[in-house]
């Protein structure tokens, strides 16, 4: 700046300088609301852009040239389709694959409580892998000395070196790797560097030959999918002719971008979080220009008498935002990184939980994260600082900023904000109405309560500030003069002081809202999930529990199970597959559907049980297959009871009618339930995925889980649990997932403390006059402290009160309308009374800062200074 | 309950060696120095001098509102010095009565409860003293703004308002820092009137600083101060013009 010309840029960079040099604290405190304003949107978008990118980089970078997945509608593919897409085109880049997670145990001899590591085997045909995947340092290891071991030997792999360091693993080790349903013996023979930026993002892998990999898994014959590269479009169309039925072709972006469609209503609903302490900010923006327009309001108003122009004076306030935003967004790129290296531990657990596995890459600003934040930043400041700019700007010279006219507008400009307060609400309720809601209608109608809150905050200080000055006022002994001038100071301000209501009853409550959504679903979840989860016990295996990888149970577990004395009929089977289903993802559970209903299992939100138990008995005759759907999947695709459903089966789509829909809470992906009878019959599918176990009652109780994990467990990696298991299980996964909610909520009122205190210091700041007047006709720092405490509680408290009112209408939105066009869940609400006192002590924590202000403020110079003309 | 010092007489008001400073080293402003003055009790004492003399650091150790960084300041028998910070409050609440020369009525309280603040502060304004602040209110002319606020009142009424602040509680001492500089002749002159049946009323020691020679021969008395030193004897010279003032900056 200091290379602008000496003349009217010199002006005003006086203006903006001079203002900054007098009140750093006030600055301060605004450049750091925009901070964190930026902070939290970088840190959250960075974070899930790390496990995105994470997730495109494991599909991407073991794979080299190809570009193109040929994938089972469902489950696994046979591997004559290989063979026979081998023959018919020759020269096709292609190689069959196995990809699956495992869980490595640890070595022999290890410290007790080694946990254990969670690794990704690949199985690819070395030969035809040669050809697809050459870049990536894994043929140079294939034609290592350890070739023939690597083909011929049984359970042989090719370790990556971050694994292989992990574990202990040196070329020759042995290592006990559970894959699912047993615990097999793998052998590694050669360890491998991969090329960046593969040798970064893949730290977990195995490579075995296809055979060795069929073995391993227990799947002779079966393929997860064929990787292809063709080398052209015909060539492609040509692959899409000999493909057998039930497969399909995926281009890899397709692969790589699923995981965007898969978590996209979760990423929408964080940054949707993520940007209301940006929102908040630019009030803290608005309230800082207001001031320092104020502030300036003498100097300002000579220079228009001397003939400066408005659109000068303007000039001044949007420069100082611009220079605020563009600070503040700096500042708030290293504070979003340092956030999202936090956060992304949080998200990644929280996408494995509810969604797929993912290993995030490092955390790293992109041009696109930094063109955000700056973005932010300037665009926070700039729509803060709007307002106060055209006020100041247009207001004639010698009534710039005069009280009177500010006080006389006030009540004027109140009404008019209630009615825009009323509108918006109104434009809310449109979008909660409208028929064919989307999620972004179900944002607009936060965006538009909010609004509308924030808009009525200024009426309502205004009346609250008339209340507390009746009854200030009618104390006829005077001994009430601190809390009458704060009374009145409020009402008077009530361009700054309202917009501080706004801004802390806003983040108060999103605070209140988002704790009793939160409370509230989680009351919902555990009342679901004790009247789904009614066995003794449950057994599923401990990759999927320990690392949230789909795994199947060994059939000879299950056999041992139902034939053990203390078991009381046989297991209720669960068996999930991966489906896609009106285009979006979904998961096909096959069950006992009779036992289920019977047992009462499902708590059905529409249609009934009588349709599905006749048509499972076959009534009337040749009665199509009877299909539950989860509520979510219901929402999202609008499917009724008696709709029929196209199920992607192996051979050709599998037609099932709707019995009815269901609440289930286990995945937002939505679940589909089906008779397992059926689904073995269709799917060719024995596969388990959990049992649910009934004891005979003599070995129902305390320990029974224990007892039963010894047994099995020590043959199976298998992990026995049981109610109070799953109920502790389920609680830590839930408040894993809303961890990040949490963090976001009191972000956001940490923003607003930090504009409140900054309106207060701001307030104080600007009445350094009055304050040394009161000082000198002997007002006592007690009382000087208490009236600004006064004020600070009566601002607190009418954003309190704000915050009660709005906090219920957007816990009302959030379950009611997001999370049910989001996920399409719902559940009843619940009041949450601690997130009334955490709001609570906000405003006792706001009187605090406003009852030391002064003191931070009134030095001992200060009365001097302050009684000073100029 | 406190005690109400309206029966309080006139206090005398004697500055021994008293000097004030700000800033250190090079910076240094040296205010007052070595100012010993006397003042009797009743009196009412113009104390003149130029722009920057020293008029209002003297009236502001006078009032408690500073302290001196030498010296010794007695009021009514009482050393300012040897008090705490809470007595000086009290002392300013209950012994002076201030008038500025920007008026400083707090703007977002009425005529009234401005006129009625020093009453308020020790909450002792019951029906009495109500009935009293709007009998002083109405013989200053204000009697129909009780319930106005300050800006909407003229600089002439504003300063009505502060003079009955300063006398409502009668103080011992009535501190007047350029009553009049904001105002016309007229209104200044009016101003010095409404201070003078107060005066009759109650025997309060009243310093006014000015530089305006009506004020200066409407009192009993006059001190000069100039570069914040006492001059020995009445020093009635006229301040320098605009032109000196310069000069003297420029030197």
């Amino acid at each position: 700046m200091s290379g602008w010309p000496g003349g009217r840029f010199g002006l005003v960079r006086g203006l903006i300088l001079g203002d900054a040099k007098r009140h750093p604290l006030s600055l301060l405190l605004t450049v750091l609301g925009v901070t964190l304003g930026v902070a939290v949107v970088v840190g959250v978008d960075t974070a899930v852009d790390a496990c995105t990118r994470g997730f495109a980089a494991s599909v991407r970078s073991i794979v080299g040239d190809t570009s193109h997945r040929i994938e089972p509608a469902s489950g696994t593919m046979a591997d004559e389709a290989f063979a026979e897409l081998r023959l018919a085109m020759p020269d096709l880049l292609a190689t069959p694959v196995i990809d699956r997670r495992v869980r490595i145990l640890p070595l022999e001899g290890a410290p007790e409580g080694e946990p254990t590591r969670l690794g990704r085997i690949i199985g690819l045909d070395v030969l035809s892998a040669a050809d697809v995947a050459a870049d990536q340092g894994i043929e140079e290891a294939l034609e290592d000395a350890s070739f023939q071991s690597f083909i011929a030997e049984p359970g042989a792999v090719v370790m990556v070196k971050p694994l292989a360091e992990r574990v202990g693993a040196e070329v020759g080790t042995r290592l006990r790797v559970d894959m699912g349903d047993a615990v097999r013996s793998v052998h590694v023979v050669s360890i491998i560097e991969l090329e960046p930026p593969a040798r970064s993002t893949v730290t977990d892998l195995m490579v075995a030959d296809i055979a060795t990999a069929q073995e391993l898994f227990s799947m002779p014959g079966h393929l997860d999918r064929v990787d292809i590269a063709p080398r052209d479009d015909a060539e492609l169309e040509a692959v899409r002719g000999v493909l057998p039925v039930g497969v399909s072709v995926r281009t890899l972006d397709d692969a790589a971008g699923a995981i965007e469609e898969l978590i996209g209503a979760y990423r929408l609903n964080l940054l949707a979080l993520s940007f209301m302490a940006s929102f908040v900010a630019v009030f803290i923006v608005y309230n800082a220009t207001l001031i320092g327009a104020e502030r300036r309001s003498g100097t300002l108003g000579t220079l228009r008498c001397v003939g400066m122009r408005s659109v000068g004076i303007a000039g001044v306030f949007v420069i100082e935002a611009a220079v605020i935003g563009l600070i503040g967004a700096a500042v708030g790129v290293f504070a979003g990184l340092w956030l999202a290296s936090g956060l992304v531990e949080l998200v990644s657990a929280t996408i494995g939980d509810l969604y797929t596995r993912v290993n995030p890459v490092e955390v790293s600003l992109s041009p696109v994260s930094a063109a955000k934040a700056a973005v932010v930043g300037l665009v926070s400041a700039l729509a803060g600082a709007a307002a106060p700019t055209v006020l100041a700007s247009r207001t004639p010279p010698m009534s710039a900023f005069r009280a009177t006219e500010r006080a006389d507008r006030s009540w004027a400009w109140s009404m008019v904000l209630a009615l825009a307060a009323v509108g918006c609400l109104a434009l809310a309720w449109v979008f909660v109405v409208w028929p064919q809601g989307s999620i972004v209608g179900a944002f607009a109608v936060a965006g538009f309560t909010a609004t509308g809150f924030a808009l009525v905050a200024l009426p309502a200080t205004k009346v609250a500030s008339a209340l507390a000055s009746v009854l200030a006022g009618g104390h006829r002994s005077g001994r009430a003069l601190p809390p009458l001038l704060a009374a009145r100071g409020v009402g008077r301000s009530i361009g700054v002081t309202g917009v501080a209501v706004a801004a802390t009853a806003l983040a108060m409550a999103m605070n209140i809202g988002l704790l009793t959504m939160v409370g509230s679903f989680r009351h919902a979840v555990l009342t679901w999930l004790d009247g789904r989860y009614q066995s003794d016990l449950y057994i599923a295996p401990a990759l999927a529990l320990e690392h949230r990888v789909p795994a199947t149970l060994s059939p000879e577990l299950i056999a041992a199970v139902e034939a053990h004395p203390d078991v009381a009929g046989p297991v209720m089977p669960y068996r999930h597959v991966n489906i896609e289903l009106g285009g979006l993802p979904a998961l096909l559970t096959a069950t006992d559907l009779r036992r289920t209903l019977d047992g009462g299992l499902l708590q059905l939100v529409d249609g009934d049980t009588r349709s599905a138990l006749d048509a499972l008995d076959g009534e009337p005759p040749g009665a199509a297959t009877p299909v539950y759907i989860s509520q979510p999947l219901a929402v999202k695709l609008g499917f009724r009871p008696g709709d029929t459903i196209s199920l992607p089966a192996p051979e050709e789509p599998f037609p099932a009618f709707v019995a009815g829909v269901y609440t289930d809470f286990v995945a937002d992906r939505g679940t589909v339930l089906i008779d397992r009878t059926v689904f073995r019959a269709v799917w060719h599918d024995d596969g388990l995925n959990a049992a649910h176990v009934s004891l005979e009652p003599h070995a129902r109780g305390e320990g029974a889980a224990a007892r039963f994990a010894d047994v099995w467990g020590a043959e199976f990696p298998v992990v026995v649990h049981d109610h109070a298991d799953i109920r502790s299980e389920t609680k830590r996964i839930f408040d894993r997932t809303f961890r990040i909610t949490d963090v976001l909520a009191w972000l956001a009122g940490l923003v607003a403390l930090f504009g409140l205190g900054g309106a207060v210091l701001a307030l104080a700041a600007s009445r350094t006059r009055e304050l040394a007047t009161l000082s000198a006709l002997g007002m006592s720092r007690g009382q000087l402290l208490a009236r600004s405490a006064t004020e600070a509680a009566l601002l607190g408290l009418t954003a309190w009160v704000l915050a009660l009112i709005a906090g219920s209408a957007l816990a009302w939105i959030l379950a009611d309308v997001i999370q049910y066009r989001s996920f399409g869940w719902s559940f009843p609400l619940r009041p949450a009374p601690v997130s009334w006192g955490v709001a609570l002590a906000f405003v006792v924590a706001a009187a605090v800062v406003g009852g030391l202000a002064p003191s931070l403020l009134v030095r001992k110079d200060t009365l001097v200074r302050g009684l000073g003309d100029e | 309950m406190t005690t109400d010092p309206t029966d309080a007489p006139g206090a005398d008001v004697v500055l021994e060696s008293v000097s004030r400073t700000f800033g250190r080293g090079d910076a240094a402003v040296h205010a007052l120095r070595d100012v010993s003055v006397s003042f009797a009790p009743g009196s009412s004492t113009a104390v003149w001098g130029p722009s920057g003399s020293g008029k209002s650091t003297l009236l502001h150790v006078v009032g408690a509102v500073d302290v001196p960084t030498s010296g010794r300041v007695v009021v009514g028998g009482r050393d300012l010095a040897a008090m705490t910070a809470t007595e000086r409050t009290v002392f300013r609440r209950r012994e002076v009565g201030f008038v500025f020369q920007a008026f400083h009525l707090v703007p977002s309280l009425t005529v009234f409860e401005n006129a009625a603040t020093p009453f308020m502060l020790d909450g002792l304004l019951d029906a009495e003293r109500r009935e009293m602040v709007g009998d002083l209110l109405d013989r200053v002319g204000l009697g129909d703004k009780l319930a106005k606020y300050p800006d909407q009142l003229s600089g002439g009424q504003r300063q009505r308002v502060a003079i009955a602040r300063a006398v409502v509680r009668e103080p011992a001492v009535v501190l007047a820092d350029e009553p009049t500089g904001n105002l016309d002749e007229r209104s200044g002159r009016e101003i010095l009137e409404l201070l003078a049946p107060h005066r009759a009323r109650s025997p309060m020691t009243l310093l006014v600083a000015t530089h305006s020679p009506d004020v200066r021969d409407w009192c009993d008395a006059v001190v000069s101060v100039r570069d914040g030193c006492v001059a020995p004897e009445d020093d009635r010279r006229e301040p320098p013009s605009f032109a000196e003032t310069l000069a003297e900056a420029a030197r």
